[in-house]
């Protein structure tokens, strides 16, 4: 239950943002996709340069699907560990959610029936996971377009069940929390008041677009202002916390990239002096 | 029946409504359902776009209109993959002869770097490989050869 060394501001290392990510003075850490690091072979050229200066990776997984209700494949776990391994992670993350049923990928994270059922499969698998793994597992949050019927609980107690029933820390994304309390009226202060400094490992912020009445977690459009003030609600509560971008797809010129990075330190810096004023002045 | 099986028979239903356009399970808002299962066909024919960007050019507009059909018939029975997806789909395209004939070339320079196994993984092939080729139109033999290593001769 030690808190992650991470900190500052960071950002998803990505193919196409290498450039971008090798000129930024000082990354504070990289966020690299398990499922898009070759199998074998070298890792690839401008990471191994950022270990070398220093900047902290994390390995950030998306096909384990923690949430569904077989256990994690045995042989999954062991690629990612030698993933983890191979690229030095500090941490490896995956989400609350499952992608995989009765024969079929989905292709997405989905989300999880709200049930203690339900929970308790998910605190299994993660239980196992974290056995498997050689650094610490972070969890995060996931958005979605709808939800399970008959929820026994909110979004809060999930994540605060996960909590108490595993030794693993959270990885909060604040967009997908915007694109919950848009999505579903859920209540983003009770969603931030259940997090414990010590189990937060990283934030993550993206962009997403609004269509039809529903946001959309796109990873592929601008940041709205909606996960920034997030985040300085979250860091006016807790005090500075590590985050990142993520960006996946359309991106922008590196103009664009390197304001959305500024406008994240400055609500991270807004946060943070209002949390000096109430309780650390 | 145990938690994990009424909780794998409740993935399956709603897994199978989001990819295949199975009925939306009961309890669930159907039209958020369908919204969300329009968003996964977006993000396979983005990445099949993206992993493809010579056949997506070809194919132009049609692409949205031949892919997304396509792709309903075709759910991801293995890892999400978005090179190996394309690749079926571009021989589905063929079966149909509404391949572009500018991807030939393209497709063989992934035959002889990779096969696709039978249940649809993409697998790297070692030493050498030769595709040989018989064009459609023209009647001439094509060929790319996979040396060790990695590099393809056209």
């Amino acid at each position: 239950m030690t808190t992650l060394s991470l900190q500052g501001v960071g950002i998803g290392w990505r193919r196409e943002l290498a450039l971008f990510i090798d000129r930024l003075p000082t990354p504070g850490f990289v966020e690299v996709l398990a499922e898009h690091l070759p199998d074998s072979g070298a890792v690839p050229e401008p990471l191994m340069r950022l270990r070398e200066r220093g900047v902290p990776v994390v390995l950030h997984a998306v096909s384990l699907g923690l949430g569904s209700a077989e256990p994690p494949d045995s042989r999954r776990l062991a690629w990612l560990a030698r993933q983890a391994e191979r690229v030095g992670a500090v941490c490896v993350s995956e989400h609350l959610a499952f992608v995989r049923a009765g024969g079929l990928e989905s292709g997405h994270l989905l989300p999880l029936p709200r049930s203690e059922e339900a929970l308790d499969v998910l605190a299994e698998n993660v239980l196992r996971a974290q056995a498997a793994l050689p650094v610490p597992l972070a969890l995060e949050n996931v958005a979605s377009l709808f939800e399970w019927p008959d929820a026994a609980f909110s979004e809060a107690e999930l994540l605060a069940g996960v909590l108490a029933r595993t030794s693993a820390s959270l990885l909060l994304d604040v967009a997908n929390l915007h694109a919950h309390v848009l999505n579903h009226a859920t209540d983003a202060d009770a969603v931030l008041a259940c997090m414990p400094r010590e189990r937060l490992a990283y934030v993550h912020v993206a962009g997403g677009v609004q269509r039809d009445g529903l946001y959309h977690d796109t990873h592929a459009h601008p940041v709205p202002s909606g996960p920034l003030a997030l985040l300085e609600q979250l860091s006016a509560r807790l005090g500075p916390v590590p985050v990142m971008l993520e960006r996946d797809d359309r991106f922008p010129a590196p103009a664009e990239l390197a304001s959305e990075l500024s406008a994240m330190e400055a609500a991270l810096r807004r946060g943070v002096s209002r949390w000096h004023a109430e309780s650390h002045g | 029946m145990t938690a994990r099986e009424r909780l794998a028979q409740a993935q399956a239903e709603l897994v199978k409504a989001l990819g295949v356009g199975a009925p939306v399970p009961s309890g669930f808002d159907t039209a958020r359902v369908l919204a969300a299962s329009e968003s996964l066909l977006h993000k396979r024919r983005r990445g099949v776009e993206r992993a493809w960007p010579s056949l997506a050019a070809a194919l132009g507009t049609d692409f949205r209109a031949r892919f997304e059909p396509w792709a309903r018939a075709h759910p991801m029975s293995v890892e999400p993959d978005s090179l190996a997806e394309g690749r079926r789909f571009a021989a589905s395209l063929q079966e149909e002869g509404r391949l572009p004939p500018s991807m030939s070339g393209v497709l063989m320079d992934f035959d002889a770097r990779w096969r696709l196994t039978s249940a649809g993984e993409r697998v790297r092939r070692r030493g050498f490989w030769l595709v040989v080729r018989r064009g459609v139109t023209t009647r001439r033999f094509r060929v790319a050869l996979r040396l060790p290593g990695g590099r393809v001769l056209r």
